[in-house]
């Protein structure tokens, strides 16, 4: 439990200290929001990577779910290169 | 007051401490459910709001953000053990005591050689010498698993062939761990530390022919019982066998001494150097 506790207070206070430093430099684009967020989830879950063997089966498929969005937040920047309109 | 506490096992306190770690299980499991299921919905929330009503980027990533650590929280929260902690430790408890009556029993005080599976019929075992004379039996061959053995060629070569809570534990490596001792500090650190959260660290040291593992922030309670004299602690016993198994060789608890929060445990490695 002191692990799976470690492991959340560390993940969020990364995230918590991105979105206030991001938002105080005025950054205004959620998808590089979600790729410092995907970038730092991989991180952490790696660190603690010696979390049992059914909970890192659980967090990799989070990270597969994560690694989902930043797949369609490229295609949606593809579109948007090609076609010129957002699908957002 | 103290010398019956030492003699004899403190019954009472075990269950008291059992039902301690009970409720913090299965608290812990509720506080992951609560915590994933809140963060969830109000990042979803927080993120609709945000994003079709006030229209500020920085509230949706954060909304974001809570989502993502909800449903970690959520996935955390499924992989908790089915087994409560404080079944589980009473379970170890009614299995050491057996142990430890069957030792006071047959007045046993000889200190136990760990066996790795190769030398115990296929499971890591502890060897407990009905008498040693003051020599370190030899194991060459695997012994039949049986309670009770005999090892060596001279009548009063017998022994008493005993699981341990490392003979439990083994099982939670997937394959066998390297035979050096930073495969051992490793090995034992996923199993101490990550798999059974038992400790805080560990360091393994190597002198030549001995281990001394240093484990920091231990969190198993130390008795001063006639079974531990002879197995050691559950966490120098856990220690003894995946060394035992990594290194494929018997090893003896030679001493464990706990000073300033680390429990120190010197093992002597039979057979060739490590």
């Amino acid at each position: 439990m002191r692990t799976y506790n470690k492991y959340i207070l560390t993940l969020a206070v990364a995230l918590l200290l991105t979105t206030i430093g991001l938002a105080a430099t005025g950054e205004t684009r959620l998808d590089f929001y979600y790729t410092v967020y995907l970038i730092e989830c991989l991180i952490i879950t790696s660190l603690f990577s010696h979390v049992d063997t059914r909970a890192r089966r659980g967090l990799n498929i989070v990270s597969y779910l994560l690694l989902a969005g930043f797949g369609f937040i490229v295609l949606e920047t593809i579109a948007e290169i090609l076609l010129g309109t957002s699908m957002l | 007051m103290k010398a019956q506490d030492d003699s004899e096992p403190d019954i009472s306190g075990a269950f008291s401490y059992s039902n301690m770690r009970h409720h913090n299980a299965s608290r812990d499991n509720k506080w992951y459910r609560t915590l994933g299921i809140g963060l969830v919905v109000a990042g979803i929330g927080l993120s609709l709001v945000s994003f079709f009503i006030i229209e500020a980027v920085a509230l949706v990533a954060l909304g974001l953000s809570m989502t993502i650590l909800g449903t970690i929280s959520l996935v955390l929260n499924r992989t908790c053990p089915d087994t409560p902690q404080g079944v589980a430790l009473i379970l170890m408890e009614t299995g050491l005591d057996n142990t430890a009556s069957l030792i006071e029993e047959l007045g046993l005080t000889s200190r136990a050689i760990y066996l790795p599976s190769s030398r115990a019929g296929g499971k890591p075992q502890a060897l407990i010498p009905l008498d040693l004379n003051g020599t370190t039996p030899s194991i060459d061959a695997p012994l039949p698993r049986r309670l009770i053995v005999k090892y060596g060629n001279a009548p009063e070569d017998m022994g008493l062939l005993v699981s341990t809570p490392g003979s439990a534990a083994i099982n939670m490596f997937k394959s066998k761990p390297p035979c050096t001792a930073v495969g051992v500090e490793s090995a034992l650190s996923f199993l101490l530390v990550a798999a059974i959260d038992a400790a805080g660290g560990v360091k393994v040291f190597d002198n030549n022919g001995s281990l001394t593992i240093e484990i920091s922030g231990p969190r198993v309670p130390q008795r001063n019982s006639r079974l531990q004299d002879c197995l050691g602690s559950p966490l120098a016993s856990i220690a003894a066998t995946t060394t035992s198994e990594a290194l494929d060789r018997p090893v003896m608890i030679k001493e464990e001494r706990l000073s300033k929060g680390k429990l120190q445990i010197d093992l002597e490695v039979l057979g060739e150097n490590v």
